[in-house]
């Protein structure tokens, strides 16, 4: 399923009467089985996009088409767009509701078609799927999890319906370092079969080695947008310090103000080792 | 010690058999920086939260700043001492905007009415929130929230700073700015806790404390801890990238001098071994 969004902006209306443009004027396309991040500074508007995307709110001016379908025009059927567009929020901890953690996974299905049976392997899929023992897990009280441990199970509560766009918001943060790793694996071989995957992130190393696609925003206006080494190489040119640079990145830029010019492109950790093991290797290529 | 806490173990549910903690020792020193590293659920926020008796002591002993933890009169002392940026600044705020939200924990603790003001104002600047005090807090971004709740607990001075997690939802940008926001208030002499999934920022700790599984596992300082393989891996930790990237250049038969830790002791130990070679 392809996105398209179509000269959105978006402004909050305080009680207070004050207004904040969180999206001016956005423009972009996302295509069907694309794996696209979303960055920037915090309060840059990635949020209220993705609450535009899947459709929790309407676009003050603009449109927002879901396989070339306005999701805002009247005839509209918004209840379908749960099981096509899934979203784990950025605290999906206040999600979670149920007495059990296994009925909390389940409730997403209960229009799914699905029969008693396949709920169940459906909720266990999903609950192994983000490194937890069914058996151990099921009849827990989200409520009396640590904080990763809560996220895990919203996690495990929107991948479980298998909708055809999954969208997350910072996904990962609050993951230990192999949470965040089979997080972002899941990810890709969700997308590699098909499905359509938003992430929100503000883990550089996460948006370089796993994203096909970036949408750079800034004070909401979209800033860039295009093939991930492609926008972090041209963020990095802006020379505005932190901002889209990965550690990789920056090491190699501190590598060559010390006269070690490295060869460019360098971005993930796998490409700062090679390029290290040619140049540091006494001229033996390899 | 400002900290001792000896064998503390602690089950959520009462009379259980599954302990969130099992007999850990914790000491921390005055004016020393302490980070807390561990896997989901290995213990860290409920050993931080006996600290301020979020949580009641049920086995061990535990005292802080010479108050023993099970003298329950006490305990209002030990919380203006304590401070704590909680894991999910939803929980906390309590006030329709940003600035009472503030106000409010130094009514609390007592602070002359009069002084308010400016340490309001002080604390969201230190946050670089300033120009959203009358905005609802749940109405702010995620990091938003985050630098609030941080504004919150600055405003209050308190000797012992406890961040659970206090930059996860921030960009690069911002997590730089209060990882040096902690590092300024160690230098001007307070005790500092903080627990969090980037293993970076805990290079610049005076130690490490290694949770699994509601064990210490091992407490020590940065180069003892996050360049110990076997160690990290045995806490289902990843070392930071420097760690890496030396025993990555090892295996391959390039032997850099010694284990950097931050990018810049990575940066000079290549320069270094280039210029030998
Ligand atoms: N309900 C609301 N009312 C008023 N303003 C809001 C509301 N929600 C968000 N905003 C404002 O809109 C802007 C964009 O917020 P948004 O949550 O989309 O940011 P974000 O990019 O997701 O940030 P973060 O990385 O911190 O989560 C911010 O300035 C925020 O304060
Ligand atoms: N309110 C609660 N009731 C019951 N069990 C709980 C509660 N809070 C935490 N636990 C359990 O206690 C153990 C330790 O949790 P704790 O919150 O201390 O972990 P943590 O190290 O802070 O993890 P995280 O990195 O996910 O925040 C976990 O197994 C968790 O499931
Ligand atoms: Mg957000
Ligand atoms: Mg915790």
């Amino acid at each position: 399923m392809s996105i398209q969004v179509e000269k959105v902006s978006y402004t909050y209306l305080q009680p207070s009467g004050e207004k904040v443009e969180a999206l001016k004027d956005v423009s972009c396309s996302i295509a069907a089985g694309d794996f696209v991040g979303i960055m920037g500074h915090t309060g840059c508007g990635k949020t209220t996009l993705i609450q535009l995307l899947a459709g929790l709110r309407a676009p003050t001016s603009g449109r927002i088409y879901l396989n070339g379908e306005d999701i805002n025009a009247k005839g509209y059927d918004k209840s379908s767009l749960r099981q096509k567009v899934g979203v784990m929020f950025q605290n999906p901890e206040y999600q979670l509701f149920a007495t059990t953690v296994e009925k909390d996974v389940a409730f997403g299905l209960k229009y799914s078609g699905l029969g008693p049976r396949e709920v169940t392997a459906r909720v266990r899929w999903a609950l192994e799927t983000v490194g937890f023992d069914f058996e151990k897990v099921r009849n827990q009280s989200p409520l009396a999890l640590s904080g990763g441990e809560k996220r895990r199970v919203a996690l495990a509560g929107v991948i479980a319906v298998r909708p055809p766009i999954l969208i997350f918001d910072e996904p990962i943060a609050g993951l230990d370092p192999y949470g965040r790793e089979n997080f972002l694996n899941f990810a890709q071989e969700m997308n590699q079969a098909g499905t359509t995957m938003i992430m929100v992130s503000h883990n550089m190393e996460a948006l370089a080695e796993y994203t096909k696609q970036l949408l750079v925003l800034e004070q909401g206006r979209l800033l860039g947008a295009g093939p991930t080494r492609e926008i972090f190489t041209r963020l990095q040119q802006r020379k505005n310090g932190v901002f889209g640079e990965t550690e990789a990145q920056r090491i190699a830029t501190m590598l060559a103000e010390k006269d070690l010019p490295l060869s460019s492109g360098i971005l993930t950790y796998t490409d700062l080792l090679a390029v290290l093991k040619q140049e540091l290797a006494g001229g033996e290529r390899e | 010690m400002l900290v001792e806490g000896k064998k503390i173990s602690f089950s959520y549910e009462l009379g259980g058999s599954s302990y969130a903690l099992r007999d850990v020792d914790i000491n921390i020193a005055r004016g020393e920086f302490v980070a807390i590293l561990g896997c989901n659920g290995s213990g860290k926020s409920t050993l931080v939260k006996h600290l301020n008796a979020l949580l009641q002591l049920q086995h061990g002993e535990l005292r802080v700043a010479q108050i023993d933890l099970r003298n329950e009169e006490e305990i209002w002392r030990l919380r203006r001492l304590c401070g704590m940026v909680f894991q999910n600044p939803d929980n906390q705020f309590v006030s329709a905007v940003v600035e009472e939200e503030i106000a409010f924990g130094l009514e609390n603790y007592e602070v002359p009415r009069d002084e308010i003001p400016a340490r309001v104002r002080s604390a969201l600047a230190m946050v670089e929130m300033d120009g959203y005090e009358k905005r609802a807090p749940h109405t702010l971004s995620g990091g938003q929230k985050q630098r609030v709740a941080l504004a919150g607990v600055l405003a209050l001075e308190p000797e012992i700073i406890i961040f659970d997690e206090a930059t996860a939802m921030l960009d690069p940008g911002g997590r730089q700015e209060v990882v040096k926001i902690m590092h300024k208030l160690h230098r001007a002499g307070k005790t500092i806790i903080a627990i969090t999934h980037y293993v970076e920022e805990t290079v610049g700790a005076d130690k490490i404390i290694l949770m699994h599984k509601g064990r210490v596992l091992s407490c020590g300082t940065p180069q003892a801890i996050l360049t110990d393989l076997d160690l990290m891996r045995e806490a289902e930790m990843i070392p930071p990238l420097p760690v890496r990237l030396y025993h990555d250049l090892k295996q391959a038969g390039i032997a850099l001098n010694n284990c950097p830790l931050t990018d810049e002791e990575l940066v000079e130990a290549i320069c270094q071994f280039r210029l030998k070679r």
